[in-house]
């Protein structure tokens, strides 16, 4: 009796273990799955500014302060380390960003850093985006506000372009088009 | 229970361990100043703290060695920090890149300069 009600708790959980899964994986699907433009044209000069703002993300902004293969050597970064220095100016912003500056800091850092990447590569290009947009508006309204338009238009700038790419996706141009195509 | 302790430390580890440790770095800043008279202020900037690229880190005439010094201390990650030299607050090497000061393995560092000339190191 007692193997029985076991196996009956083994099936149950395997049932509702894979039945999760299944969620996950029809949300991720409906996550990543781009919006295709009418022609392959239109998704390729959409393509543009997304590869190149997510390069300059993680090559440049990103690999300064967090730690990525490609950071420079001298600033002595272990990997998906975040700059000594960047949960400092963070909990300069006050209010929730000083009790939990290094989180904070991490996100934001890896949200460049790793973010730029996906973002290039159009891969989980919705999330990534997201992730970008919100790094981006504390970048706009907690640091640069009182620099003047000239220094808060590079993050405007990628606010802009992971914006759209939020509602887009990736296009066909990406492993997210790749991922999904084959699905459906 | 082994899924939740993973979970934890994980999350302990993003929020707590991944910053960059950092290290003091005493650099000794060792200025000589050709061919300016009338010398009223002599000051290092960086980017940096304890110095900025707005105000002088003030360096005091040493007349053993005829040089203008400073000594600086750092709480940095990095292996390296940027300066330029000041006088009469006007800064040096106008339109070049900063000073490139490599940390040296040791405690201290000694950076010897020239006002308005740059080093070959």
């Amino acid at each position: 009796m007692k193997t029985i009600t076991s196996q009956s708790g083994q099936a149950f959980y395997a049932n509702s273990s894979s039945s999760i899964l299944q969620l996950i994986g029809k949300y991720l699907y409906k996550m990543i799955e781009p919006i295709l433009l009418p022609n392959w044209w239109q998704d390729f000069l959409m393509v543009l500014p997304r590869i190149v703002c997510g390069i300059l993300l993680t090559v440049d902004f990103g690999a300064a302060k967090f730690g990525l293969p490609w950071s420079p050597v001298d600033k002595n970064l272990g990997l998906f380390e975040v700059a000594y220095w960047f949960p400092n100016d963070v909990a300069e912003y006050g209010g929730i960003f000083a009790k939990f500056s290094v989180f904070f800091a991490w996100m934001g850092a890896f949200s460049e850093a790793v973010g730029g990447l996906f973002l290039a590569l159009g891969f989980l290009t919705r999330p990534f985006s997201f992730l970008i947009v919100c790094t981006m508006l504390v970048a706009i309204f907690c640091q640069q506000i009182d620099n003047g338009t000239w220094n808060m238009l590079p993050a405007m700038g990628f606010l802009w372009v992971a914006l759209y790419q939020m509602i887009l996706g990736s296009g066909r141009f990406g492993i997210d088009y790749l991922l999904t195509s084959r699905r459906s | 229970m082994k899924a939740k302790i993973t979970i934890f430390g994980i999350l302990l580890w993003a929020f707590t361990g991944c910053v960059q440790k950092t290290t003091t770095q005493t650099v000794v800043y060792k200025l000589s100043i050709k061919n300016i008279k009338d010398i009223k202020t002599v000051g290092v900037r960086g980017n940096n703290k304890p110095l900025s690229w707005q105000s002088d880190y003030p360096m005091t005439f040493d007349r053993q060695d005829s040089t203008y010094k400073a000594t600086v201390t750092y709480i940095t990650g990095y292996k390296f920090t940027e300066v330029k030299f000041v006088v009469n607050d006007e800064f040096e090497l106008a339109d070049q890149d900063n000073r490139k000061v490599n940390f040296s393995d040791k405690d201290t560092t000694i950076y010897t300069a020239t006002f308005n000339v740059k080093n070959n190191y």
